[in-house]
């Protein structure tokens, strides 16, 4: 795997962290709705399923 | 437990469970082992990698199927795949693979030329993962494939492609798209590596005719049709002519300022003849209906129906959709009608083959020119 490759799947984790950090630490409903469909993407990606 | 912290908890579960599903779906998918019968005709397997050592093991080390004739004569790489969701082309190689006869000459064929893409479907694009063609055995399954590389094999994209070696820039997805990283190179990306792979398959074997299997949405021009570089276009000239009287097909020159594509850079780094063959394919185009394994299949569609009405499709279409045995049958007849035309070219590198055409899809479909690997032997069966 190249270093370029390795670097984008650590920036993937670590707004991954964000966006889970993000869902806990959120009062409303609607916006933890939110943090958690925008992991999704994130959470594909760093399990390479997509 | 307070409110907020219920709906979070649901949340959590419920996207834990879309995670969890939907991810096995996607893992299936890209491990899913198509399998291909040998055909008669078939007297050796191969790997790219046996032609550039670092492409095995990765993804895109596709097999080569060689269907050598009792007499020597000219040789034709056939490759479909290199869009995978134009499944007519990775459908007519197999095709080709499980039934074709070789009486003189070679052929190599590649059915997955971008195995990587079709391990993975467009994002976002709502397609199915698989597609299954009805055989009077049962129905086989295929993979349904994306455009290009899997991101998961080749990963980031740079913000613009530069094109080796004409240094063109192309968009940057253009990088994962097999058809734009022609002739590759050894120490490219995966995809510029897996055309190098086939460059050398080419040059090794001093191969005489390149054709690769595409398909195009109707509303756009280039579809129904034989794309040729100039040293190509007399023997593509002939034989649309030749195939017009079975279906409307026409030439296109291929532009010599667009870099990448196979019917450029496989004539100007080989000397290899170039073709490359589009037909309908329904399902690509943007505004239709829900992107389903009916419409793939059967390619009707009542919006690009009313799109025709008003005269903003290329090509004819009507009620009886462009159905999936219309245009592998396509490519296959195109195909025999290239190596007729080739056999006058160059009649010292005859190339003569039997296969079924046109005719014989449009009258039986494409299930009928598929084999039974669970009763096949298993020696005869290779898992792609």
């Amino acid at each position: 795997m190249l270093l370029i490759t390795i670097m984008y799947y650590v920036i993937t984790g670590y707004l991954a962290v964000l966006c889970l950090y993000n869902f806990l630490k959120e009062k409303s409903v609607q916006n933890g709705v939110m943090y958690a469909i925008i992991m999704l993407p994130l959470l594909l990606r760093l399990f390479r399923l997509k | 437990m307070s409110r907020h912290v219920l709906a979070k908890l649901t949340t959590a579960i419920v996207m834990l469970a879309v995670l969890i599903i939907g991810g096995q779906e996607l893992y299936a998918h890209r491990h899913y082992e198509e399998p291909v019968v040998l055909g008669p005709g078939v007297t050796r397997v191969e790997r790219l990698s046996d032609y550039f050592e670092p492409l095995r093991g990765t993804m895109n080390d596709s097999v080569v199927y060689v269907l050598e004739g009792e007499e020597e004569g000219g040789k034709a790489f056939i490759f479909g795949g290199s869009h995978p969701g134009e499944v007519a082309g990775t459908l007519a190689a197999i095709v080709l693979v499980e039934n074709a006869v070789v009486r003189q000459g070679t052929l190599y064929i590649v059915p997955h030329m971008n195995r990587s893409g079709s391990t993975g479907t467009q994002p976002s694009g709502g397609y199915p993962l698989y597609y299954h063609i009805d055989t009077a055995f049962g129905s086989r399954k295929f993979r349904m494939g994306d455009r290009v590389t899997h991101p998961l094999d080749q990963w980031p994209d740079p913000d613009v492609y530069i094109h080796y070696p004409s240094g063109q820039s192309l968009s940057y997805v253009e990088i994962r798209n097999s058809n734009r990283c022609w002739p590759g190179r050894p120490n490219g990306t995966l995809t510029e590596q897996t055309n190098y792979a086939a460059m050398e398959l080419i040059r090794k074997h001093d191969v005489n005719i390149a054709v690769d299997f595409h398909e195009a949405e109707l509303m756009y021009p280039v579809t129904n049709c034989i794309v040729a570089p100039s040293k190509s276009a007399s023997i593509a000239t002939m034989a649309a002519i030749n195939l017009s009287i079975d279906f409307d097909i026409h030439t296109e020159p291929s532009p010599p300022g667009y870099r990448g594509l196979s019917h450029r850079e496989i004539g100007d780094h080989s000397d290899a003849y170039p073709f490359l063959i589009e037909v309908p394919e329904p399902f690509l185009d943007q505004p239709t209906g829900p992107k389903t394994e009916s419409l793939l299949l059967e390619g009707k569609d009542e919006i690009l129906m009313r799109a025709g009405d008003k005269g903003l499709l290329f090509v004819e279409f009507d009620e009886s959709g462009k159905p999936i045995e219309l245009r592998v049958g396509r490519h296959l007849s195109t195909t025999m009608s290239l190596l007729e035309e080739w056999n006058n070219f160059s009649p010292d590198l005859q190339i003569s083959i039997e296969a079924p055409d046109y005719y014989d899809l449009m009258d039986n479909g494409v299930g009928a020119f598929l084999r039974d690997p669970d009763t096949a032997d298993p020696s005869m069966v290779v898992f792609d």
